[in-house]
């Protein structure tokens, strides 16, 4: 591989996350009964006329803001024909010499650290098509058009990607962006996320692009990069074995059971779309004002805010990023600041319990780690009343139990306590117990002391803070630990 | 014949809606021209039943009880609608056009269905699928086309009132054949939602009338800012339809542009009859300016790549999979494409779709789409720049008289000239009216065309009625 190098460019389909479709009221759910989502303009009737969802357009701006793309105060619809069963009028409307939205870019991070600027080409707005079911064996199928009309947009990158892992981390970092705006909950599973790679190789070195192939049927991120990491070695292989002229510009399904690919079509039989201006609808004209309006109704955007929690809070830079993942999670984290709780604790908290318990009950963070409850939790471990220890122990417990952590704690009598006699007791009984790992410290085997705050601790029932305990343990035992 | 003022000014006075509806519908199931194609009779008596409740509980309706037509373009919920295509037969409408829908509620009531030429593709109504239309004033002669059953059904005093659809003339073209008013509005006046689309950026809905008036009342129902139609214009529609006391008064001082070229190639009837227009209206105190527009002459090859490139996309949605006509003998995809096309497609309808598709393909696209939308922008200067100088503009509504069954059909292009004057208003998107104006030599009715700036839609009725008011 080392001699030859990737040339990649990733088409990003995005459902927007609206309540109705792209040019007409009816709604956009997902998963309900075939051709119930429909109306006349999805039928595509005769008569029916196409008229532009705002909050679509509102979400489209969006995702270009957060992209870092340049929205054109005008652009316009076109119609992008051919005949297939789930395209009730014939054509699509789609953009396609003058799309809404130009440039922009994604910063991905590096396997071997640092930074990588993946340029966009283009964002543009379409709808969707419905779905074809194919029943008995493909002998004959059935038209659901729920889908058909929901909003998308079309995400464009500039060829920059160089290997299947970049494409990974590209994908990666857009569902971060998209989803932290609003725009769309990006599940390719439900395919409210689809990509398409284009994929050619060229010597290194050499300046002219190879040929591409276009990979579609992608869904998930792992598909991705595994039909890009497949479509790459085959065609090193063949340049190597002197075939390279069997590379030829085509579209292939990638088959994830099979792990690998299958020619749809090559560009001979390639479709003429007879792409024209939608006369139904007018130019659509976005002013610079309402781009603006909807900027600044943005929440800060996740690679500032992990520029920020890295600055402001001292994070390293993986718990910036863990913590910015998605908006919720950030929310979650500086609420529990807000509430008093030290920038260290509450991150590491967030990242550790928060996170695991939202999880395992697949819920969201404020309902499966209330947000009162973890602050004063933190506050506890943070003012040396509860052990953190203890206070890890007894997480799940206490946030299945709703009670009050001061309350749960005293309950079982685990508040730390300051009675520095009894301190000096229970070490000197754990002492008493532990001659061999006494004798060992003694000795000159310092990391043995751990195991005599241990059952120091376990004595005391958790109820002393261990850097007490293991100063009492340095001073009855005449060393420094 | 009654007027449909004369008919909601008696139903509004307490004389039942059934009464007018009743009379159209005989007249509509005794009809000889072909021109009405379905009577909804049921329905029609159950609307006027709702009129008459409606003007007993003290409401005033401006079309009370006035029976009125609607081309087969127009979607009625509940009704067949085929835009005379065997491809849509059988196709029941789920909902109503807004136009139709503000007639109805203005208090309108819809008898029957009018014959048309296949998706509004025509100048003769001989391309329907239900066969052709006669005149009513001469049965061995085409109405015009495409809105031929409309006009017809006007004409022949079925109705008083009947809406039509016009992209090149389909509206101007067959009123003047057949002696009646008939209006195509400023594109956007009225919402094309429920139009089965033939050009979309050309077409537009209008009514045809035994007078100005009637159009104006229709019109001032119908127009206004519709949120399911986009291009439907945010123009104020107040007082549209507002007509002077005194027509013939208000011509004075009146600037009436024509372009003298028109004359040229008029047959002798068309072109008497348009001298005396001028000399009337400069008697009235009009003013005639002479003005031109030079890329005219480029409209009907512009118009056939515009709007064959739209319909073809238009027409791309009646593909034998939800609804229409699906062919019996397909064995794969692309056959029942291919089959349920051509079998339920007229011969002129496949001819614009073969022709819309070309202008639209890759490699062709620049020299023929693109070209004329730039020639499109220049005809719409032309137009801007004649009414600098004058109020409305004044020609003829077709070269000739109607011609015989049969005349032209072998021959697409002579066919295609009969739009010469009404193509141009399509394009530059102005209103066009076509008002009778006295027969040729042959007792054939006469058409006189204004036009007016975009959005003057109140000031070409006006002088539409001033010159009905000089052809009296």
């Amino acid at each position: 591989m080392s001699e030859y190098e990737a040339v990649i460019g990733l088409e990003v389909h995005c459902q927007l996350a609206t309540r109705t479709k792209m040019f007409t009221g009816a709604t956009c759910d997902f998963g309900r009964e075939p051709n119930s989502q429909v109306d006349v303009v999805t039928l595509g009737l005769p008569g029916a006329l196409p008229v532009v969802n705002g909050q679509a357009v509102e979400l489209a701006v969006r995702a270009a803001l957060s992209l870092n793309g340049t929205v054109a105060e005008h652009s316009k619809f076109d119609r992008k024909h051919y005949f297939y069963p789930d395209l009730p009028k014939g054509y699509q409307i789609s953009q396609f010499d003058e799309p809404y939205c130009t440039g922009g870019s994604i910063t991905i991070e590096l396997e071997g650290g640092g930074t990588k600027v993946i340029r966009l080409t283009r964002i543009h707005m379409e709808e969707d098509a419905g779905k074809l079911i194919h029943q008995d064996g493909g002998k004959w199928s059935e038209v659901d058009l729920n889908r058909a009309g929901t909003p998308l947009i079309e995400i464009v990158s500039d060829p920059d990607l160089r290997s299947a892992q970049e494409a990974y981390a590209y994908l990666v970092e857009l569902k971060r962006s998209l989803k932290w705006v609003g725009v769309s909950d990006c599940e390719m599973q439900e395919g409210s996320l689809r990509c398409d790679a284009n994929v050619s190789i060229r010597p290194v070195g050499q300046a002219k692009f190879g040929t591409r192939c276009e990979i579609k049927n992608l869904n998930s991120f792992r598909a991705v990069e595994a039909a890009i990491e497949h479509e790459i070695r085959q065609q090193v292989a063949l340049h190597k074995a002197g075939r390279y002229h069997e590379v030829v510009q085509c579209t292939k399904l990638w088959d994830p059971d099979l792990k690998t690919t299958k020619v749809m079509r090559t560009k001979e039989n390639a479709a003429d779309y007879r792409y024209f201006p939608d006369p139904d609808l007018p130019a659509l004209v976005i002013p610079a004002a309402r781009v603006e309006a909807i900027r600044s109704a943005m929440p800060e955007l996740p690679q500032i805010r992990e520029a920020r929690f890295q600055s402001q809070y001292a994070l390293e830079r993986a718990a910036a990023k863990e913590l910015t993942a998605e908006s919720p999670i950030a929310d979650y984290f500086e609420a529990l600041i807000a509430a008093g709780c030290p920038a260290k604790l509450a991150a590491n908290w967030t990242r550790e319990e928060a996170i695991r318990l939202a999880n395992d009950q697949h819920k969201p963070l404020t309902v499966a780690a209330p947000l009162p409850i973890m602050a004063e939790l933190i506050l506890l471990v943070a003012n040396n009343k509860v052990a953190r220890v203890v206070a890890k122990a007894e997480c799940s417990e206490l946030f299945a139990s709703g009670q009050k952590p001061e309350a749960y704690f005293t309950a079982k009598d685990q508040i730390q306590v300051q009675d520095t006699a009894a301190l000096a007791a229970l070490v000197a009984q754990a002492i008493a117990q532990e001659a061999k790992v006494v004798e060992d410290i003694r000795s000159g085997k310092l990391s043995a002391a751990g195991r005599l705050v241990g059952v120091s601790m376990k004595l005391s029932g958790g109820k002393f803070n261990p850097n007490d305990v293991k100063a009492e343990l340095a001073k009855q035992l005449g060393v420094a630990l | 014949m009654t007027t449909a003022l004369q008919i909601a000014s008696a139903v509004n006075a307490g004389t039942s809606a059934r009464v007018a509806v009743t009379a159209a519908l005989v007249k509509a199931k005794a009809d000889t021209t072909n021109a009405i194609i379905r009577v909804h009779e049921a329905r029609a008596l159950a609307a006027a039943d709702a009129v008459d409740a409606r003007i007993k509980a003290g409401e005033q309706l401006p079309l009370a009880g006035v029976p009125i037509a609607i081309k087969d373009n127009l979607n009625l919920q509940g009704v067949e609608v085929t835009a005379c295509s065997k491809i849509l037969k059988g196709y029941i409408a789920p909902y109503t056009a807004t136009a139709v829908e503000r007639l109805e509620a203005a208090g309108a009531i819809v008898v029957a269905t009018t014959n048309m030429d296949e998706f509004a593709m025509g100048s003769s109504n001989e391309n329907s699928a239900y066969g052709p239309v006669k005149n009513p004033v001469d049965p061995t002669r085409i109405p015009g086309g495409s809105s031929g059953g409309s006009a017809a059904a006007v004409a022949a005093g079925i109705v008083p009132l009947a809406l039509g659809s016009d992209t090149g003339g389909s509206i101007r073209q067959p009123a003047s054949l057949c002696g009646v008013v008939g209006l195509k509005p400023s594109y956007g006046t009225v919402s094309r939602y429920g139009l089965i689309a033939y050009g979309s950026s050309l077409d537009q809905i209008g009514p045809l009338s035994t007078t100005v008036a009637d159009t104006a009342v229709a019109l001032q129902v119908m127009a206004g800012k519709d949120p399911r139609d986009s291009t439907s214009a945010d123009r104020d529609a107040t007082g549209i339809g507002s007509l002077p006391a005194d027509a013939r008064a208000a011509l004075k001082g009146l600037r009436v542009g024509y372009v003298a070229a028109h004359e040229e190639g008029l047959a002798p009837g068309v072109r008497a009859r348009l001298t005396a227009a001028k000399e009337a209206l400069t008697a009235a105190g009009a003013v005639l300016v002479p003005v031109t527009l030079p890329h005219e002459r480029f409209a009907i090859a512009v118009y056939y790549i515009l709007a064959t490139g739209e319909a073809s996309s238009n027409l791309s949605r009646f593909d034998g999979i939800r609804y229409g006509h699906r062919t019996d003998s397909a064995t794969t995809l692309s056959e029942v494409y291919g089959k349920s096309r051509v079998e339920g497609f007229g011969a002129e309808v496949q001819r614009r779709i073969m022709l819309g598709t070309y202008v639209l393909s890759t490699g062709y696209y620049d020299a023929y789409y693109k070209k004329a939308q730039q020639v499109r922008r220049k005809i719409c200067d032309d137009y801007a720049n004649a009414f600098a100088s004058c109020d409305v503009l004044l020609g003829p509504a077709s070269p000739t008289t109607a011609f015989k069954v049969g005349e032209k059909t072998s021959d697409p292009l002579q066919m295609y000239l009969s739009d010469i004057f009404t193509i141009a208003t399509n394009l530059a998107g102005v209103p066009g009216i076509s008002v009778p104006f006295g027969t040729d030599e042959q007792g054939l009715p006469v058409g006189m065309q204004l036009q007016a700036p975009i959005g003057n839609d109140q000031r070409l009725l006006a002088a539409a009625a001033g010159i009905e008011a000089l052809a009296l």
